[in-house]
């Protein structure tokens, strides 16, 4: 099945509560959203019907608890597929994906900012929530505002009288969702590459996954992988690095059998 | 003179026939200033910040049209 179905499918599954909006309500708050998806995506999204892994693990944070549930869940997708949730099902590298095929300027990043990545990890998601109790990372969140805060706010719905709570921090944050735009019209995945702290923690699971990518005998290092990575790694050095997405773009191109995504115990 | 007109964020993308990346920056640069009007607060810290995206926007805009269509990646 062709990826581009598989992450419009994979938005949908979590976000399909229309009647939000139909109805005038705001978005959905029953018994669904105690489970957080695999993927990016918002709790306050009038449509979601599921919770983001990244605000419930801030949730505990908060709370000065270890989020050993959220933290297991994706242990769980990770260590079975590694990051193929980031290149696969992931709405916001699906929007990224379209973004980036707008003709503009292009370009290319250093390699010391993939680590900012791990950076958001440490200290937006885990250290400073649960040293402040509030979820930081939410706060700032580009996905958030793009997801729920510009829409809830411009929708207003009655139940909710959003509007006047508006301040100084959602310019702010009209600025940040701004500048993301920009950044991932002319950065390929640089939101995944630069600041996703999902990606970072399914990063640790990439090279000990089960299902992975194999280089074969087969692969004539022709670097026809490398052109078309859209994270820009040296595909026939190392397939399971930790800022391979697994788009398998590379095992798509791979005319010769070079590389495979299948199963290594 | 047309130079002049590509300063103006999206006008240069237009120009050259390149609606979708027209449309992509219009809405980013405009839609932003639109829901800003619509919760209009007054000037305050986050409007400084927005100020300093804006110019970001503007300047990405600005050397994306005077580079054009033909040389797309940098």
């Amino acid at each position: 099945m062709r990826r581009w179905l598989i992450q419009t499918i994979a938005f949908f599954a979590g976000n399909n509560y229309f009647q939000a909006i139909i109805n005038n309500t705001g978005f959905y708050q029953g018994p669904l959203k105690r489970f957080c998806l695999p993927y990016f995506t918002c709790y306050s999204c009038p449509l979601a019907i599921a919770s983001c892994p990244l605000g419930s693990i801030q949730h505990f944070f908060t709370l000065q608890t270890i989020p050993f549930y959220v933290f297991g869940f994706l242990a769980l997708i990770g260590t079975g597929v590694g990051r193929l949730i980031c290149g696969y099902t992931c709405p916001i590298g699906f929007g990224q994906d379209l973004l980036y095929r707008v003709k503009t300027i292009k370009f290319k990043i250093p390699r010391w900012t993939r680590y900012v990545k791990y950076a958001v990890l440490a200290s937006l998601i885990i250290i400073i929530p649960y040293f402040t109790f509030e979820p930081w990372f939410c706060k700032l969140c580009p996905v958030g505002m793009f997801q729920a805060g510009i829409p809830l706010v411009m929708w207003d719905p009655p139940a909710f009288d959003l509007r006047p709570l508006a301040g100084a921090f959602y310019y702010l944050k009209i600025g940040i969702v701004t500048a993301t735009i920009i950044f991932i019209i002319t950065v390929r995945r640089g939101f995944c590459r630069v600041f996703c702290p999902l990606g970072a923690i399914y990063s640790f699971f990439n090279k000990i996954s089960i299902f992975r990518i194999v280089r074969t005998e087969d692969c004539r290092y022709c670097e026809l992988c490398i052109e078309v990575c859209p994270v820009e790694i040296n595909v026939f050095e190392n397939p399971n690095q930790m800022e391979c997405i697994r788009c398998l773009e590379c095992v798509r191109v791979c005319k010769n059998g070079g590389l495979k995504f299948g199963m290594k115990l | 003179m047309i130079r002049l007109l590509y300063a103006i964020p999206s006008l240069g993308q237009f120009i050259q026939g390149r609606i979708v990346a027209g449309l992509t920056v219009a809405i980013t640069f405009y839609g932003s200033i639109v829901v800003l009007l619509v919760i209009w607060k007054g000037i305050n810290w986050g409007f400084y910040f927005l100020i300093i995206t804006w110019v970001y926007v503007w300047y990405i805009s600005y050397i994306d049209a005077l580079r054009g269509r033909k040389s797309t990646f940098s």
